[in-house]
């Protein structure tokens, strides 16, 4: 068998749910951001998974991210009267972010990431394993 | 010849294992994709296949033998076992759990526990095969190894 094509597929996946990670954690990080580069308040950042083909004879068939989704450029509008963005009406534009949302979204990538990892671990074991034939 | 056809299957056993567990890790790698249903092997009809494709190239073998000197080239027979196993890689029921909102049936308990119980028969396959191979050193060192 091919144990490198198992390994890219676990990769993939690691990789995947790690851009999740990242796009997760700077949501949290720019969840009062009202300043961006394009203008407006941030948007919140979502990626979509779409599984690869990587080895058809193997049976291998990773992931990848396939594009990245963004949130509304409107965001949502919180009254604070002070604040150096506020309108003419005392409204600023938050991002449309929920911290709730990109917690769960972090534990369930923690949680794909770590079943990947296993699989590695299996991996790696059922290599050994077949080295062992030859000792 | 003879000694190794015991060792010639367990060979076998051990492509197919090796290919599910492709096929699972590539389950557990789209556990978040959306619309992505999990396959496995059917490890008996894989098995079932690269034994009839192997029979198939020792048949071919045996013609081209006997054939000598006619020059005709040997049928990639082995190749054929391999696309035998890719064939019986399908969606699987039995690996799959309640659809989420984005449409992904893959759980990952029960992938897990199908990962690590073919680890262990891949492992076993690999340890029967070791000792065969020993049972053969043994015997070609007229006992003495």
């Amino acid at each position: 068998m091919d144990f490198f094509s198992a390994l890219r597929v676990s990769a993939s996946g690691m990789a995947a749910e790690r851009e999740r990670v990242n796009m997760a954690s700077s949501n949290l990080a720019n969840a009062e951001t009202t300043r961006t580069a394009e203008g407006g308040p941030y948007r919140r950042l979502d990626p979509v998974f779409e599984s690869v083909v990587l080895d058809e004879a193997q049976g291998a068939t990773g992931v990848e991210v396939a594009e990245v989704r963004q949130g509304s450029a409107e965001g949502r509008p919180v009254y604070l009267p002070g604040h150096p963005d506020a309108d003419q009406h005392g409204f600023v534009r938050m991002p449309d972010v929920s911290a709730v949302h990109e917690v769960v979204n972090l534990l369930s990538a923690q949680r794909g990431y770590e079943a990947n990892a296993s699989a590695v671990e299996t991996t790696k074991t059922m290599a050994q394993r077949a080295l062992d034939i030859i000792r | 010849m003879k000694i190794f056809d015991e060792i010639a299957s367990l060979e076998r056993a051990h492509d197919v294992r090796g290919r599910r567990h492709t096929v699972l890790a590539g389950n557990l790698a789209n556990a978040d994709t959306p619309g992505f249903a999990p396959l496995d092997v059917d490890f008996d009809a894989a098995m079932a296949a690269t034994e009839a494709a192997a029979t198939e190239a020792a048949a071919t073998e045996a013609a081209a033998t006997e054939r000598a000197t006619s020059g005709t080239a040997v049928s990639g027979a082995a190749e054929r076992g391999f696309d035998a196993t890719a064939a019986a890689i399908a969606t699987a029921e039995e690996l799959a759990g309640r659809a989420g909102l984005d449409g992904n049936t893959v759980d990952v308990d029960k992938t897990m526990i199908a990962l690590a119980e073919n680890g262990l028969q891949y492992g076993a396959a690999a340890r029967a095969a070791g000792k065969k191979l020993n049972i053969l050193r043994y015997v070609a060192s007229d006992g003495l190894g």
